[in-house]
C-alpha cells in the first residue's frame, strides 16, 4: 500500500526536477535574449474582474509574440490591486521593491492609477496606464504615460458624433456622481457639444450601485430631447436603459468607453440593441490586418470569445514597451531612468488601437472609434474619428 | 398631479419590496432581540436561487420551456423562499443558537461576520459583479386598449397617450423570440403624447411605418411586475397575520416574544419557535430577493443584500421593531420617502440634491425616531411577534 502511493510520489519528484532544472536554464540569456521584468497592476478581482481579466489576456498574449524579438523577453508579474486604489499603491510598491521590475503596466480605473501615480513619482519607476482615461492623470509626473487618449478627447468625440451623425440638436447628460471617470466625461462632453451648438436640455445623476432608475426615466420620459449621454460604468446604464425602454422611452444613449463590458449586455439583454452607441479604442471588424492578426491570435487561445477594448490596450502596451526597451537598448544599458526616456519619445509607432505618438504632455493623440451595440452582444463599427 | 401620482406609485412598489425583507428583521428582533445583519445576504442568496432555477427550468428541453411566465416566476419564488428558508434555519442552528448565552454583544457580532462570510461566498461562486436575471413575466401595462391602425389614422382616440410596441430584434430584423416562442421583450414607442393633440397627417405617416402592435395608454399605468409585488406583498401579510394571530404555533410565537422563560416554562418549545421564526423571516427574504433582485430590478449580484438589506432594517425600526404591522408601514414609508428624494430635491432643495437621497432619507428616519424612539407602531404590546 505504501509502496503503491510512493511510486506516484517518485515520478511525479523526478519530473518537477527535470522540469525545474530546464527552467533554470531558460531563464539565462541564451541566444543573445535578455530578459525584462515587467509588472502589471490590474483588477484581477472586485467590481472591475472582467476588465482586469480581460487586460491580463492581452498583455501575456504580447508576452508570448514578443518572446526573443530583437533579442527581448519579458518576465511578466500580474499583481491583483482587488479595484481599489489602496491596493493598487500597494501592489505596485510590492513590484517596484520586491520584483525589481522596470516598468509597470496599469490599472484599468483612473481612481486606481491615481493612486499608482503617487508611488511612481517617488520610487521613479515608469508607470504606463494601458486604459485610465482621466485627464488629470498626465500632470504633475515625469513618470506616468499612457497608450489611450483621454476624456477630454473622449467627451469630444461624443458630442460631435452625437451633433453631426445622430442629428441630436438636444441632448440630456446622465451622470454617476460617485465616479470622477462619469464627471469627468460629462463636463467634457458638455463642452464640446454646447461649443458646436448642441443644447444640454437638463442633467441627471445617480450613484454607483444605484438599481432603481424609475425616477430618471420619468425625467427621460418628460423631456423633449434627441439623445441620451450617460458617461457612467456598464451596469448602472445597462439598467437605466432597460428601464427606458420598457417604460416607452426610445431615443438613442450615447455612452463612454466604460459601457464595452459584458456585464452591459448581460443585465439590458435585447434592449442592449435598440440604439445605443459608444466610444470605444479598438473594433474587433477593423479591417487592419493587425487588428485582424490580434483578433484571430486572441481567439486562438483564449476561445470563442473576442477581445475587448481592454485587451487591445494592454497588449499594445506591452508592444509600447517593447518598443522602448529596443531604443534603450541601443543608446546603452536600459535602467528606469533610459526606459521613461525612450517612453517619451515613442513615435509614429503603429498599434493595434491605431498609430501612437506620445506628446510632451505625455498624452497620446489616435483615433476613436463609435460602434453600436447590438441585441446579441457584440459591437458594430459605426464611424471612426480622428483627433 | 399625475407625475405625483407616477412617483407615488413607484414609492409604493420600492416600499412594498423593503417591507417583505422588513418582515424578517423585525420578527427574529421580537423574538430574541438579535439584529439578524445576515438577512440582506438571505434575500441575496434568494436572489441567486431564483436565477439558477429559472435558468434550469427554462433550459432547452427542461421542465418548463413551454410554461407560461407567471408560473415559471412562481416556481421560482416557491424555491427561492424554501431554500432560504432551510438557510436561515441552518444559520440559527450552527451559528446563533451555540452563542446566544454570550451576551447580546458578541451575538450582533457574529451576525455581522455571518453576513460577510454570506457576500464573499456569494463574490466567491458568481464574482464581484451583475448578472442579468432571466425574464419571467413581460412588461405589460394596464390598463390598455389595443387600438387598429384605421381607428388610429382616423384620429379617433384623443387625450391618451398612444404607444407602439415592436418586438427586439437581431442585426438581420429577425424577432428574438423566447425559448417558448413569444418574443423575449418590446420595445415601446411614444407616438402621442398624453393630453397632446393629434396631429393627423404626422399621425398618418407614422401609422404608415408601424407594422406593429398599437396600444392607447392613459397617463398613470401600473405595471405587471408592480402589481404582482402587491399581491404577493399582500398575501404575505395576510398568511402571517393568520399564522401569528390564529394559529397554535403563532399563539407559541407571542407567548415566547412575551417572556421567553415563562413561555418555556409553560411547556413551549423555545428553541423549536425561535427556528420557525428564522425559517418565516427567511421564507420572505427569498421571495423578496426574486422579487426586488430578480423580477423588478432585473439584476443580482453577491453585494446587492448590503444596502437593501440595510434600508429593510431601517424600514423596521421606522415602524417599530419588533411589530409586524409596523414593518411593513415602515417599508412602504421608506419606499415613498426614498423616491420622493429622489424625484424633487433638484427642483425643491439645489441642483444635485438628488444624489443625497439616501443621506435625506436617514435624516428623516433620524428626526422621527428622535420624536418617537420606538418608531410608529413599537409600543403597540398586542401585536408584537
Amino acid at each position: 500500500m505504501r509502496l503503491r502511493l510512493l511510486c506516484p510520489v517518485l515520478a511525479l519528484l523526478s519530473l518537477a526536477l527535470i522540469l525545474g532544472s530546464c527552467g533554470d536554464g531558460a531563464a539565462k540569456p541564451a541566444g543573445g535574449v535578455t530578459r525584462y521584468p515587467v509588472g502589471a497592476v490590474l483588477e484581477k478581482s472586485g467590481t472591475m474582474e472582467n476588465w482586469g481579466d480581460s487586460s491580463q489576456k492581452g498583455l501575456e498574449l504580447a508576452s508570448e509574440e514578443l518572446n526573443g524579438k530583437d533579442g527581448i523577453a519579458f518576465d511578466l508579474f500580474v499583481e491583483d490591486n482587488k479595484s481599489t486604489p489602496e491596493q493598487s499603491a500597494n501592489a505596485f510598491i510590492s513590484l517596484c521593491n520586491v520584483k525589481n521590475v522596470l516598468v509597470v503596466i496599469g490599472s484599468v480605473a483612473s481612481s486606481n492609477t491615481r493612486a499608482m501615480k503617487e508611488q511612481a513619482n517617488k520610487l521613479k519607476v515608469p508607470l504606463i496606464t494601458h486604459a485610465s482615461t482621466n485627464v488629470q492623470l498626465t500632470k504633475e509626473t515625469e513618470w506616468l504615460f499612457r497608450v489611450c487618449w483621454n476624456d477630454a478627447f473622449q467627451g469630444a468625440v461624443c458630442a460631435n458624433f452625437a451633433h453631426d451623425q445622430l442629428k441630436a440638436k438636444k441632448a440630456v447628460i446622465v451622470t454617476d456622481s460617485g465616479q470622477d471617470y462619469s464627471r469627468g466625461l460629462s463636463q467634457n462632453f458638455r463642452e464640446t457639444y454646447t461649443k458646436s451648438g448642441g443644447v444640454v436640455v437638463d442633467e441627471l445623476t445617480y450613484q454607483s450601485g444605484d438599481k432603481v432608475f424609475t425616477s430618471q426615466v420619468e425625467k427621460l420620459k418628460s423631456l423633449d430631447v434627441d439623445c441620451v449621454f450617460a458617461s457612467g460604468y456598464a451596469a448602472e446604464v445597462a439598467m437605466m436603459l432597460k428601464a427606458a425602454r420598457e417604460a416607452g422611452f426610445s431615443k438613442p444613449f450615447l455612452g463612454g468607453d466604460g459601457l464595452d463590458d459584458q456585464q452591459f449586455f448581460s443585465i439590458a439583454g435585447p434592449a442592449a440593441g435598440t440604439g445605443v452607441y459608444l466610444c470605444n479604442h479598438a473594433h474587433n471588424d477593423d479591417p487592419d490586418p493587425r487588428v485582424q492578426a490580434f483578433v484571430k491570435a486572441y481567439k486562438a487561445k483564449y476561445g470563442a470569445v473576442p477581445p475587448n477594448a481592454m485587451a487591445f490596450l494592454a497588449y499594445d502596451a506591452l508592444y509600447a514597451v517593447q518598443d522602448s526597451i529596443k531604443r534603450a537598448a541601443q543608446k546603452g544599458t536600459v535602467t528606469r531612468e533610459t526606459l521613461r526616456d525612450a517612453i517619451a519619445t515613442i513615435k509614429d509607432l503603429p498599434l493595434v488601437t491605431g498609430t501612437i505618438t506620445i506628446g510632451p504632455d505625455h498624452e497620446v493623440r489616435k483615433r476613436a472609434v463609435v460602434v453600436e451595440c447590438q441585441a446579441d452582444g457584440t459591437l458594430k463599427f459605426v464611424a471612426e474619428i480622428k483627433p | 398631479m399625475t407625475e405625483f401620482l407616477i412617483q407615488t406609485l413607484h414609492g409604493l412598489t420600492l416600499g412594498a419590496l423593503f417591507a417583505l425583507v422588513a418582515i424578517g428583521y423585525t420578527m427574529v428582533f421580537g423574538i430574541i432581540k438579535l439584529i439578524n445583519f445576515a438577512h440582506g445576504e438571505f434575500y441575496m442568496t434568494g436572489g441567486f436561487t431564483g436565477m439558477l432555477v429559472l435558468m434550469y427550468l427554462s433550459g432547452s428541453g427542461r421542465l418548463m420551456v413551454h410554461s407560461s411566465g407567471e408560473l415559471k416566476l412562481f416556481v421560482a419564488l416557491a424555491a427561492a423562499g424554501m431554500a432560504v428558508a432551510t438557510l436561515a434555519l441552518a444559520t440559527e442552528r450552527l451559528v446563533y443558537r451555540p452563542i446566544l448565552g454570550a451576551g447580546r454583544i458578541s451575538v450582533l457580532l457574529t451576525a455581522v461576520g455571518m453576513s460577510m462570510l454570506l457576500q464573499n461566498i456569494g463574490i466567491g461562486v458568481f464574482g464581484n459583479k451583475n448578472t442579468g436575471f432571466p425574464e419571467t413575466v413581460e412588461d405589460e401595462h394596464y390598463p390598455h386598449t389595443a387600438i387598429s391602425l384605421s381607428e388610429l389614422s382616423a384620429g379617433k382616440i384623443a387625450g391618451n397617450l398612444i404607444v407602439y410596441r415592436t418586438p427586439y430584434r437581431d442585426a438581420h430584423g429577425n424577432i428574438l423570440a423566447g425559448p417558448s416562442g413569444k418574443p423575449l421583450g418590446f420595445i415601446s414607442t411614444t407616438l402621442v403624447e398624453a393630453g397632446q393633440p393629434i396631429d393627423g397627417k404626422k399621425l398618418q405617416v407614422a401609422v404608415a411605418a408601424i407594422p406593429e402592435d398599437v396600444y392607447a395608454y392613459p397617463a398613470l399605468t401600473i405595471r405587471k411586475k408592480q402589481i404582482i409585488i402587491f399581491i404577493a406583498l399582500a398575501v404575505s401579510a395576510l398568511g402571517l397575520h393568520l399564522l401569528v394571530q390564529k394559529s397554535r404555533v403563532g399563539r407559541a410565537m407571542r407567548a415566547v416574544s412575551h417572556d421567553m422563560q415563562a413561555a418555556s416554562l409553560m411547556g413551549i418549545d423555545c428553541s423549536r419557535i425561535v427556528a420557525l421564526t428564522f425559517a418565516i423571516g427567511g421564507f420572505f427574504a427569498g421571495i423578496g430577493g426574486v422579487l426586488a433582485g430578480g423580477m423588478f430590478i432585473s439584476t443580482v449580484d453577491p453585494m446587492m443584500g448590503f444596502m437593501f438589506g440595510l434600508k429593510a432594517f431601517i424600514a423596521a425600526v421606522l415602524g417599530g421593531i419588533g411589530n409586524i404591522t409596523g414593518a411593513l408601514l415602515g417599508g412602504l414609508m421608506l419606499g415613498l420617502i426614498e423616491q420622493f428624494a429622489q424625484h424633487y430635491a433638484d427642483s425643491v432643495l439645489f441642483r444635485g440634491a438628488s444624489s443625497y437621497r439616501d443621506a435625506i432619507a436617514f435624516v428623516i428616519l433620524i428626526v422621527v425616531l428622535l420624536i418617537r424612539p420606538r418608531g410608529f407602531l413599537g409600543r403597540v404590546e398586542g401585536e408584537k411577534v
